[in-house]
Order: structure tokens, then C-alpha cells, then sequence
């Protein structure tokens, strides 16, 4: 290779990591600006707010597949929301364990006669029950479909209320958590859905559904995850909130119109990233309709989720999300560089694939190409030192900014050791952590090229956060 | 290349400084405000209980906005006449000289005031009936910032309900299908004594507004304004189904069984929702003639018109019960019949344990 050739990819490779981290820089920046001017306002509100019952309705759809450590905690934590008018519907989606059993044993359900409102095609629905202790559950048993897009379906077909909410059946559910959300649709009715923030559940202690202790977790593998959590949720999502372009609302928790998502045709069982499908197919209903709104992002942790503790299970699951990530932009190719959505198109679209899909591949082929050419002695050390340490240097200091944003957004129950923690755990998770987790993305990205059939997976929970 | 390098370094680099400020400011206010809750917190109980309060402590110009802060929130806890003396201590501390400043004299002792600073002097400005504050909360009315313009209504209404009323319609409009918690706000703060001028209004505005407009004059529930209600129900410029379905629900509330004609009429109507309505509406003012009627949207190829329908069937007292009961043998509608199970089972939830 020549000299100018090396050079040449030498920049190409310097501009990508201006990109990359000059984005996440700028996100940064919204999401400071935002919770500077917004976070005093929301606080107070949520003191003044008062519940007069006139609140619009939720539907909190939580499908359910094997959960039988944790379904209860969840359901429980769930009944604890302090908000005036909310129904919870559980869908068993054929699950092998205990789920139904312990439902039915803990809230007493009986059979309903349910008049099933065929809006999506699912597999078969076996019963619904509901609770004889508590009115607002409403439990659907259905056949396994294979997707947790199936399962939040049927939950879409059996909805009531104006609103919906998906979240996860692992999930402890802050108790303001639909107050804060439905703000949102409160002050504009231009909002037609809003996320929330989510943080590892694994550390934690929960009683009868009440987070009685919020502490990170104990397990490093986990603690890397809290950092990653807090990058992406604060940091990225709230600052794509400013520009409109959020694309992804998580699975784990998020609330939207339920006419607007039934219109947009629900959850797309053949994806795998069916959170974000769903997303980019309200933006693309409302471009059609040429009607104004917006999709909101939520700072304050509206959930607790447990995250994987274990090396395998966390490799299926980010390699699923990879999948579904390269499914997701390649369904959704349209979008790129599109006038009808400039933000999205223009701004969104490239940096998710340039830098959420594609940086595996990059930083693989990038780190190859540079030890080869420093072997043949084509760049100078000092060079590589350079662009080695300013990669270094601006990861770690994008990731102690999120870490300090969540010290400033409201409700944050984060003390300083446990915040010296986690700074100390940035300190080395681009040495530990970094390395396998864009591994897991490679194997992702292989498996959607070889187009290798795509599953729900598990996710093996230890529900060792709970109290008995 | 090395200079946006640089660049975006430093700007990293220097949000961690900023969010570090950032964090200590508010540790410091927060530290600030509960040693002043400490001091004038119970000053402000001995006036809700009618305690005679001869000498007030100094208020320093930086302790004005935690106080108001403070006072706002006990006012929040607090209704009817004890609110009087609240009122009259914020004034000897000249409170609303701080919120009129915000709201009316920017830049004169606030410059830039943030949102909590405008929303305080807001909620001041309906407690202390600032009339001066009127045009700058109109504006807010108009143009928002969201939740700012809620509160804003609720300031105008309280300081005067009939001339606020026009001044209040883009707050209702902006809320669209969600009024109904700004209605009770609204309600609060004695809306009910312009429901005239709204009926009045109802029938010059857009579609857009009704349904807001149609839940506020639900809830006021005054039969003086009837006519203005069935009058923009039947206007060929009503088309949208959510001003339509809107003003179905207001008649059946404030006119009852005499509408039951007019309210039959929208039960053919090509859009769910305006059916949906009827059916909803029948079932708060009908009779056992509008039993058959109700039957038929039993058989609506929409889930909700179906559901609404066996509902009101129930609600009809004169039915009663036995009547949906009788129904599922009665029927040959699978679709009908699964509905009428599903009600009865739903408002027959077995005893609990």
C-alpha cells in the first residue's frame, strides 16, 4: 500500500471519528439545554398536579413470555401507579413456566367472556381472564406466536382506552411513571407517542412490587450496562426528542396514541426490532397524513429492567438488537435523505446507520487497517497514539456527561458512591466492555446478512432483586 | 480536521463543567429553600388559621421567588376563605409586585425569567387577581409555551370569566381530545359563570374548537344553553366526527330524554365515532323505545359501537337488566351476542374474595 493510500484512509477513518463523536457530542448538548430549561418546570408540576380522575385512559400492555419469577413483582409495581385511570393487560404468550398459574393464583382471575376484537391477526387466544382482587387486570392466555410483536398485538386488540403503554414483563414500573408520560399528551395534542428512560433493575431491591432500594448493580457486566443505558436513553434519545426525530421508542416502555397505532397497523411480527418499526411507522402515517406532531422523550427512569448478567445471554440479546437495527433501515430505506422529513432523513437516518449499525464493521476493519500499516511502518507512532487517545479521551468524557445529566434530572435517587462508581466503570469500559459488545453486533450483523430466521429468544431472568 | 477535533473536545469537556454548575446550583436552592420553608412556612399556616401576624421577617430581593414558591404551594393545598389571608400576607410581603414584574416589567428585577419563575407568578396572578397581568397572560393563552398556557387560562377565568372567554378558546383548542382535565381546572376557578358567553361562541367557532368548547359546556350542564347546542349540532358546517360526536355527548347531558329524537338521528351516521356516541348518549336519555334501535348497533361492524350499545341497552332503566340478559337467545348475530355476554359479565364481576 502507498503512502498517499494510507494517508488517505488515515482521514477517512479521523472523519469518521469526528462524526461520530461530534454527533453524539451535539445530542449531548439538546438533551443539556433541554433538561436545563425543562427539568425545575417538571418537577414542580408533578408536586402541583393533582388526579381528578379525568385523566385520559392507559392501556398497559405487557406481554409475557416465561416470566414466572418476575410477572407478579411486575403486575404489582404496575397497580402502584399513582395515576387516575389505567388498566393492565398481561399476555401469556404461550408461556412453558408458571406464568398463568402464579396470575391466576396471586390476583384470583377467573374466566371472561371476553368479545375479542379481531383488529390484528395472532395465533389463537385460548382465554382472558380477569381479577376478582383487582378490577384493572386483565390477563389474555394465547397460543406462543413466536414474537413479542404477537403477543403486544393481541394486547392491541383487547385495548379500551386512548392510550397505550408497552413495556416488558421484567419491568418495575416508576410509581409517577404515566403521570409524568401522559404530561406530555396533556400539553400538546400534537404528541402522539412518548418514551421513557430505562436503568437496570439487577442491584436493586424490590417489595410487593415497590423499588425499596435503587442502587447500581454489583455485577460489572451489568454495571457496564448501566453506563450504556444512560448514554443512550439521556444522551441520545432525548436529543433526537428536540430535533423530531426520535426513532426508536425501547419495547421496554413507552406510550402511545392506541387510534394512531392501530391505524399504523400495530406491531410487525416479522421484525425483530418491532419497537422501532413501530416508530418509523407513526413518523411515516403522520408525514402521509400531512398532519403536525410530535414523539417525545421522557429524561426522568420510568422503569427498572433486568439486564443480562451473563455473557451468552447478553450476546443474543444485542445481537438480536443488531438484527433488528439493519432490518429495521433497510425497511425503512425511504427515509434516507428525504425531503418530506428533513431531520429524519438528513440527520437521523445517516447517523443510525453510520454509527448505531455500521461502527462494528468500521472499528473492525478500521483497527485491522492501522496495525497493518503501523507494522509496515506506513504511519507514525505518534499519529496512532493521537487517534487512539482521542478516541479514548472523548468516549470517556461522553459517557461521565450522561452519567452527570442523570445527577441533574429529577427523581434521580443516585448517591455519590455509587456515581464515583460508575465513573470509574467508563474508565474501563472501552477496554472491557466495548471490545465484546461490538463483537455481539458483528455476530448480529452476519446472522441478518445470512438472513438466518429470526425468534423472540430468551432471556434467562435471576429476579434476585425481589423480596420475598 | 485537528481544529474540530479540538473543537468538539473542548465542548465536551466543557458540558461536564456546566453540568457540574449546574448540579451545585441546585444542591445550593435546594438547601436555600428548605431553611426558608423553615422560617416562613409557619407564617404562613398562623394566616390560613386567622393568626394576627403584626411583624413580618425581612425578605431580601434573592429570598422573593423561593417565598413565592413557598406561599404557592400552601395556596395549592388550600381552598375557600383561608386563601383571604394568604392573599393579604403576600401582599405586605409584595409578592405580586414580583409576579407582575415577571409577567409585565420584564427586565426591570428579573431579566430572562425560566419557566418555574413564570409559571409562580402565574398561578400568583389567579390568587391575587392581577389585573395587570391580563394582556401578557392572553398572550401566553395564545401562544403557549405548553403547560404555561393551562395555567394562564385558569389566571384570566379566575381574574374574569366572561371576557376571558374568548381569550381562552386557543387553550381549549390546543388540548383538542385531552380538554377535559383544563375543563376542571377551569371549573375551579368559576368558568361556569360565562357558560353563556361559550354557548354564544359555539356557534361562530371552527370545527376544531367544539371539542373542548362541547365538554366545557357538559360540565357547566346549564339547560339555558340547549338551543345553542342543538343549533351547532344540526348547522351544515358541523362535518368534523369529533366536533359532531362532541356536542352528541353535551346534549345528552344537558338536554336528556327530550333529545332523544335528534340523538337517534346520528345513529345511522357513516362515521363510528358519531354512532358510537349516539349509542353512549341513548343510553343516558332513552327509553325502552329506543330499545330497538340499540339492538341494531349491536350488530355495527365497529367493536366500540357495539360495545357502547349494549352498555346503554343496561342503562336504560326502564329495561333493566333482564333485558340484555333475554338478548344472546334472542339473537342469530354471533358478533351481537358475544357482546351482549361480554357487558353482562363485565358489570356482573363476581363478588370479591
Amino acid at each position: 500500500m502507498n503512502s498517499l493510500l494510507a494517508e488517505g484512509l488515515m482521514q477517512l477513518f479521523f472523519i469518521y471519528m469526528l462524526y461520530v463523536f461530534g454527533g453524539y457530542a451535539i445530542l449531548n448538548l439538546l438533551a443539556l439545554f433541554w433538561l436545563r430549561h425543562n427539568n425545575e418546570l417538571r418537577e414542580y408540576l408533578l408536586h402541583e398536579t393533582r388526579l381528578t380522575g379525568q385523566e385520559p385512559g392507559v392501556a398497559i400492555i405487557v406481554p409475557a413470555y416465561n416470566e414466572g419469577t418476575g410477572i407478579v413483582s411486575s403486575v404489582r409495581s404496575l397497580l402502584q401507579q399513582e395515576y387516575g385511570s389505567f388498566e393492565i393487560i398481561v399476555i401469556n404468550d404461550g408461556s412453558s413456566d408458571n406464568t398463568l398459574e402464579s396470575l391466576i393464583q396471586e390476583f384470583d382471575l377467573y374466566e371472561f367472556p371476553q368479545a375479542y376484537c379481531q383488529r390484528f391477526q395472532t395465533a389463537p387466544i385460548r382465554k382472558v381472564y380477569r381479577s376478582r382482587i383487582e378490577h384493572r387486570l386483565r390477563v389474555v392466555d394465547k397460543e406462543n406466536g413466536g414474537s413479542k410483536a404477537d403477543a403486544a398485538n393481541a394486547g392491541l386488540n383487547i385495548a379500551m382506552q386512548p392510550l397505550v403503554c408497552f413495556m416488558d414483563a421484567d419491568e418495575v414500573l416508576d410509581r409517577h411513571a404515566l403521570l409524568r408520560t401522559v404530561q406530555f399528551f396533556l400539553d400538546d395534542k400534537a404528541v402522539i407517542a412518548c418514551g421513557g428512560t430505562l436503568r437496570p433493575l439487577n442491584g436493586c431491591q424490590v417489595e410487593n412490587g415497590n423499588l425499596i432500594r435503587d442502587e447500581i448493580p454489583r455485577n460489572p457486566w451489568a454495571l457496564f450496562q448501566t453506563v450504556e443505558y444512560l448514554r443512550s436513553f439521556l444522551c441520545g434519545r432525548i436529543g433526537w426528542g428536540q430535533l423530531n426525530s426520535v426513532l426508536i421508542i425501547s419495547g421496554g416502555y413507552g406510550v402511545f396514541r392506541t387510534d394512531l397505532t392501530v391505524e399504523a397497523g400495530g406491531f410487525d411480527k416479522n421484525m425483530l426490532g418491532e419497537d422501532m418499526d413501530l416508530v418509523l411507522r407513526l413518523h411515516q402515517l403522520m408525514l402521509k397524513k400531512k398532519v403536525p406532531y410530535k414523539i417525545h422523550f421522557l429524561p426522568e427512569t420510568t422503569c427498572w429492567t433486568e439486564v443480562p448478567e451473563s455473557l451468552g445471554v447478553f450476546k443474543n440479546q444485542r445481537a438480536r438488537w443488531q438484527r433488528g437495527l439493519m432490518q429495521c433501515l433497510w425497511a425503512y430505506r425511504s427515509f434516507f435523505f428525504s425531503f418530506r422529513a428533513p431531520a429524519i432523513g438528513w440527520l437521523a437516518m445517516p447517523f443510525f446507520l453510520l454509527v448505531e449499525c455500521l461502527s462494528p464493521l468500521v472499528e473492525l476493519v478500521g483497527i485491522v487497517m492501522l496495525i497493518y500499516l503501523f507494522s509496515t511502518s506506513q504511519i507514525e507512532p505518534t499519529s496512532l497514539l493521537t487517534l487512539g487517545l482521542f478516541a479514548l479521551t472523548m468516549s470517556m468524557l461522553l459517557s461521565t456527561t450522561s452519567v452527570m445529566l442523570n445527577s441533574i434530572t429529577p427523581g434521580n435517587k443516585t448517591d455519590i458512591r455509587s456515581t464515583m462508581i460508575l465513573m470509574g466503570t467508563i474508565l474501563l469500559e472501552p477496554l472491557i466492555y466495548h471490545p465484546v459488545h461490538t463483537f455481539c453486533r458483528l455476530i448480529g450483523m452476519l446472522q441478518w446478512l445470512r438472513g438466518s430466521k429470526p425468534n423472540w429468544g430468551t432471556m434467562t431472568r435471576t429476579g434476585n432483586w425481589q423480596n420475598s | 480536521m485537528v481544529w474540530a477535533a479540538l473543537f468538539f473536545l473542548g465542548l465536551t469537556l466543557w458540558m461536564v463543567i456546566v453540568i457540574f454548575f449546574v448540579k451545585r446550583q441546585l444542591t445550593r436552592s435546594l438547601n436555600r429553600e428548605q431553611s426558608l420553608t423553615e422560617i416562613w412556612e409557619p407564617i404562613f399556616f398562623g394566616a390560613v388559621i386567622g393568626e394576627e401576624i403584626t411583624e413580618l421577617p425581612v425578605l431580601s430581593r434573592n429570598d422573593q421567588l423561593p417565598v413565592l414558591k413557598i406561599w404557592s404551594h400552601i395556596c395549592n393545598n388550600i381552598a375557600g376563605e383561608a386563601l383571604d389571608g394568604l392573599g393579604l400576607i403576600a401582599r405586605r410581603l409584595r409578592l405580586d409586585q414580583v409576579a407582575l414584574d415577571i409577567l409585565v416589567h420584564q427586565g426591570l428585577r428579573i431579566r430572562n425569567p425560566s419557566s418555574v419563575e413564570l409559571l409562580l407568578s402565574i398561578r400568583a396572578a389567579e390568587r391575587l387577581l392581577l389585573t395587570p397581568a391580563w394582556d401578557r397572560l392572553a398572550k401566553i393563552v395564545q401562544q403557549g409555551p405548553a403547560p404555561l398556557d393551562r395555567y394562564a387560562a385558569r389566571a384570566l377565568v379566575a381574574i374574569d370569566p366572561v371576557t376571558s372567554a374568548t381569550a381562552v378558546l386557543p387553550a381549549l383548542t390546543r388540548q383538542g381530545r385531552w380538554a377535559r382535565h383544563l375543563v376542571e381546572d377551569l371549573i375551579e376557578v368559576g368558568v361556569a359563570e360565562a357558560t353563556q358567553t361559550y354557548a354564544d361562541l359555539l356557534q361562530t367557532v371552527d370545527d376544531e374548537v367544539i371539542p373542548g368548547l362541547a365538554l366545557l359546556l357538559e360540565r357547566c350542564n346549564d339547560g339555558q344553553t340547549l338551543a345553542a347546542i342543538r343549533g351547532r349540532l344540526t348547522a351544515p358546517e358541523t362535518q368534523d366526527p369529533e366536533a359532531i360526536s362532541a356536542l352528541l355527548n353535551t346534549l345528552s347531558i344537558v338536554g336528556g330524554a327530550s333529545e332523544r329524537e335528534l340523538l337517534q338521528s346520528f345513529t345511522g351516521h357513516r362515521q363510528w365515532l358519531v354512532r358510537m356516541r349516539a349509542a353512549q348518549a341513548l343510553g343516558r336519555c332513552g327509553n325502552r323505545h329506543d330499545a330497538a334501535i340499540l339492538e341494531s348497533l349491536l350488530s355495527d361492524e365497529n367493536w366500540y359501537t357495539r360495545y357502547h350499545a349494549a352498555r346503554a341497552l343496561l342503562a336504560i332503566v326502564e329495561l333493566g337488566r333482564s333485558h340484555l340478559n333475554a338478548f344472546p337467545k334472542r339473537t342469530h348475530d354471533q358478533y351481537a351476542r358475544d357482546m351482549a355476554l361480554h357487558v353482562i359479565a363485565e358489570t356482573e364481576a363476581p363478588a370479591l374474595r
